[in-house]
């Protein structure tokens, strides 16, 4: 009948996302908390006629201001006045969860409490009197299991009645002993505030100088914080006493009062079984070869047997593209109708993307395993002292790895896996260094860069490029903390590890469709979005008539050609007009592309079979089998074909070079040309910002020689660009420092929620990735170094000033004061 | 009973009975006199239960030997040295 809002608070790992899927279902929506990147997860369901309205509030262990999530939970609160406040109690960790409890209580909105992980509870023989409990605290407390699904019926059962008691519902109160006449005071002050919160809970708050309360009660009460100082301050003088750990202490001698009369712990001081697996996990000598092996684990499964996956999906994104291209109008000879050329561009941009979801499901479903384990606090703490020397944090670990730490990766889990950091500083340093590594889709172009320059030592080269990334983004974090990132917010590291869990099957598949739902529909849109922009430049203002005019020449003679071989066959009537070799052609690369979309023998002969009935007279020209007269055709319509395409393919070059794209390339030559860039290069770049996979596809087509077809693109590139290795190296460093692809863009917007860092992360490593492989081509120009010479002075001088900067000790001066520099001149 | 301001290194060398949080060895089991820090870093040890005359055991160091694993009101969290520094304690 009414509708019931719920918030849902707990410590972090109570296991309250456990509570929340299994009071809510799969019925949830994500979104995010105004203005900030935190995850607001929403869920609906019905109790006796009841329509209950669930959010899940972020994980605080308290709820004073001082995190960003506490600051969100309290908006919450303030903002939305819910008619119910589910605590989840971790039952196995009672006292410090209670410490949360009696603040929610004080808040004055009607609390249930939840004592999650019973059965963790009884396993370790600790006995609960609940019964004790809730009539210690006058509310309803629930056992309960999320991950057993033991307690949903009574949860909200308890939710509803608690909501209907309401008017019931008298004030929680903790009686403060001598700080009682100060919030007093403070509670006069504002006793007419328009605000409908509970007036003792803000003189509390006030007191303890949370800037949340303090400053939605400053635009009624412009001198509250004058006010909360002066008795703030008079409680010191007084008791000498501050208020924050008075309140604090008192909140945990409650708990302990709790804690003593409704638990016995039978196996008090024993050895738990977390105790025992982190003498393992986390001992002296084993912790880090541990933690490698998992890493390798994870990069296996996800990155490796991922791509494996894809040749199975592979196709399927293929057929649609197949689909796409029946359906558009079909090109006549050279003319491709600018319909088409714009749905193939959407759809393989799309389909680049696409091509990646099982790896991210897979990437995101260990996560989720290793988040619920409780396995990335203690990766923290093994590598936190390596870290925290470049300014990143031990949670910086996870993300790195999926970026790319050893062959290549992909920024975009990456940078998704950086919302667990703590401390914004080190959060920031981690997104805008996750790009350094190598994506997945840098490695085609190294291998043509290699395989075209350096074919004796590309083993060399490549160790060189895979290992270099991990020591540039070190570098790259220790300038953006000291410098950019030097005034943001840290936050202590006082992390807990919590005992190890097993992960819920439901938890973490829900996790993973969620985080992949998220890239379907965040990145994708914005990505098509750009796509069509890139496509608009890339065609305008397009070739000039008499250039057109020359490949229409080229086109008759091929089909003067075609014509006069075909002419001694007797099917020569069926292809003796411009329409019906327009046709056969279109038929024949319909066929092919049909075909190299199956695998199967089955699914080879269903296509046969549809493209017979098509037209039989067709097909028998591409399948002559015993046929002398149509192979004849065949052997025809194969040469046409070939010379139609390089026709189309000059037409798309000069297209490019001609084209907005190809004049930016242009225009920033001058700028290049230090580093050895021309203008293919410079486009190669430019195109490979929508997905890097084009920056292959784009070179690979420029460089391509018009004559000897069968050249393969690395042969071309090193006959036809003109480029010596030093270019190629320089061109790798570029490539090693060059920006994200848009996608990561977005996601990095998505985590910073500033477009200003976006464009920064754009930006930063260009010219970064200018400069130095400018400096590295000037000086091996200068001294004449080899390819391989000049890959090994670059990578030498990273990994040294990387570990210069690691050795460097980082004391920071942290006194202020003394004689003013201009008294003392 | 928390006081502001700096802490001497002086006022608990070796030997002494009044020790920093951070010279604990392995295995050893404290409690906290007194906490010498405010703001944020006060507020988040005071959450996390850095209360005065809470019992601490040190559980172990990290494998690069810092942060350290403490032991405190039966759940396990870890702090960096840095920060154990600030915490006055004696052994029980």
């Amino acid at each position: 009948m009414s509708d019931i809002k719920v918030a849902l608070s707990g410590q972090p790992n109570c296991g309250k996302s456990t509570i929340f899927n299994m009071v809510s279902g799969i019925d949830q929506h994500i979104a995010n908390y105004p203005g900030v990147t935190v995850d607001k997860k929403t869920g609906h369901f019905k109790y006796a006629d009841h329509k209950i309205e669930m959010v899940d509030l972020p994980g605080t262990y308290s709820f004073s201001s001082y995190s960003l999530e506490e600051r969100v939970a309290k908006e919450f609160i303030i903002d939305e006045s819910p008619d119910v406040i589910v605590d989840v109690v971790d039952a196995s960790n009672i006292k410090r969860n209670l410490y949360l409890t009696f603040q929610l209580l004080e808040i004055g909105i009607p609390v249930v409490v939840v004592l999650n992980m019973m059965d963790v509870a009884e396993r370790r023989g600790i006995d609960i009197d609940s019964a004790k409990i809730s009539e210690m605290l006058g509310c309803k407390v629930i056992e309960a299991s999320g991950a057993k699904g033991i307690g949903g019926e009574e949860i909200m059962k308890a939710i509803v009645d608690t909501a209907k008691a309401k008017k019931n519902y008298e004030d929680f109160k903790i009686h403060y002993e001598e700080l009682e006449p100060h919030i007093k005071a403070i509670e006069d002050k504002i006793s007419d505030t328009s605000l409908s919160l509970n007036k003792r809970w803000m003189a509390i708050k006030v007191l303890e100088g949370d800037v949340t309360i303090l400053s939605h009660l400053e635009k009624e009460f412009p001198d509250i914080k004058d006010a909360a100082d002066h008795e703030i301050n008079k409680f010191h003088s007084l008791y000498d006493k501050d208020t924050v750990a008075f309140l604090a202490t008192f909140r945990y001698d409650s708990a302990d009062i709790i804690y003593h009369k409704a638990i016995v712990e039978k196996n008090a001081g024993k050895e738990t079984l977390t105790d025992k697996a982190d003498k393992i996990v986390l001992n002296r000598w084993l912790a880090l070869p541990i933690l490698f092996a998992i890493m390798f684990l994870v990069y296996q499964l996800s990155i490796v047997g991922g791509y494996k996956l894809t040749d199975y999906t592979w196709p399927l994104l293929a057929a649609v593209k197949n689909f796409v291209l029946d359906i558009s109008p079909a090109p006549y000879l050279t003319d491709v109708p600018m319909i088409t050329d714009f749905a193939l561009w959407m759809i393989n941009s799309a389909n680049a993307l696409m091509n990646y979801i099982p790896i991210f499901f897979i990437l995101f479903a260990l996560i989720a395993i290793m988040e619920d384990i409780g396995y990335m606090p203690r990766m923290a703490f093994i590598l936190d002292r390596l870290f925290r020397k470049f300014g990143l944090h031990g949670q910086s670990t996870l993300p790195l790895v999926l970026g790319g730490a050893f062959v290549g990766g992909c920024a975009v889990p990456g940078v998704m896996a950086t919302k667990g950091i703590a401390d914004d500083r080190a959060r920031m340093a981690t997104i805008l260094t996750v790009p350094y590594m190598n994506c997945l889709a840098k490695v085609p172009f190294y291998t043509l860069l290699l395989g075209a320059f350096f074919v004796s030592s590309m083993s060399l080269m490549m160790l060189y490029i895979s290992t270099v990334t991990i020591f540039t983004a070190l570098i790259a974090s220790k300038i953006l903390t000291s410098t950019f990132l030097n005034t943001r917010e840290t936050a202590p590291f006082l992390m807990e590890l919590p005992p190890y869990h097993a992960p819920t099957f439901k938890g973490v598949i829900l996790s993973a469709t969620q985080r992949v739902w998220v890239y379907i529909y965040k990145v994708l849109t914005i990505v098509l979005a750009v796509a069509v922009v890139l496509f608009a430049m890339l065609q305008f203002p397009g070739i000039n008539k008499d250039t057109k005019i020359q490949y229409d020449k080229e086109l008759e003679k091929a089909l003067v050609v075609f014509d006069k071989k075909v002419k001694k066959s007797k099917y020569h009537g069926q292809v003796d007009t411009k329409d019906e070799i327009a046709d056969l052609l279109n038929y024949y690369d319909s066929y092919r592309a049909k075909r190299m979309a199956t695998t199967s023998k089955g699914g080879a002969a269903s296509i046969d079979e549809k493209y017979k009935t098509k037209n039989a007279d067709f097909f028998n020209f591409i399948k002559p089998r015993k046929d002398k007269e149509a192979k004849k055709v065949n052997r025809a319509l194969r040469k046409l074909a070939k010379s139609r395409n390089r026709i189309l393919r000059n037409m798309k070059n000069e297209k490019v070079e001609n084209s907005l794209l190809g004049m930016a390339g242009k225009s920033v030559e001058p700028l290049t040309k230090y580093a050895g860039f021309d203008w293919k290069i410079n486009v190669a770049f430019l195109s490979s910002f929508a997905a890097r996979e084009s920056a292959v596809a784009t070179l690979g087509s420029l460089y391509e020689n018009n004559q000897a077809d069968s050249q393969r693109a690395e042969e071309a590139m090193a006959q036809n660009s003109g480029y010596t290795p030093l270019h190629a190296v320089a061109i790798i460093i570029f490539m090693l420092l060059t920006p994200p692809c848009i996608a990561t863009m977005i996601v990095v917007k998505m985590q910073t929620n500033s477009y200003r860092w976006m464009f920064f992360a754009i930006f930063f490593p260009v010219f970064l990735g200018v400069a130095i492989s400018s400096l590295v081509f000037i000086l091996g120009s200068k001294y004449d170094w080899g390819g391989v010479e000049a890959m090994s002075y670059f990578y030498f001088s990273v990994v040294a000033i990387a570990l210069a900067l690691g050795f460097y000790p980082s004391k920071k001066k942290n006194w202020t004061g003394g004689l003013r520099a201009d008294i003392n001149k | 009973m928390v006081h502001h301001g700096e802490h001497g290194k002086k006022r608990h060398g070796k030997g002494q009975k009044h020790k920093r949080l951070d010279m604990i060895e392995e295995g050893g089991k404290v409690k906290i006199l007194n906490i010498y820090t405010s703001g944020k870093l006060m507020q988040k040890l005071l959450d996390m239960g850095f209360i005065i005359g809470s019992e601490i055991i040190v559980v172990r160091e990290a494998p690069l030997r810092d942060p350290m694993e403490l032991k405190i009101h039966n759940y396990n969290i870890s702090l960096r040295k840095s920060e154990a520094a600030l915490i006055e304690v004696e052994e029980v």
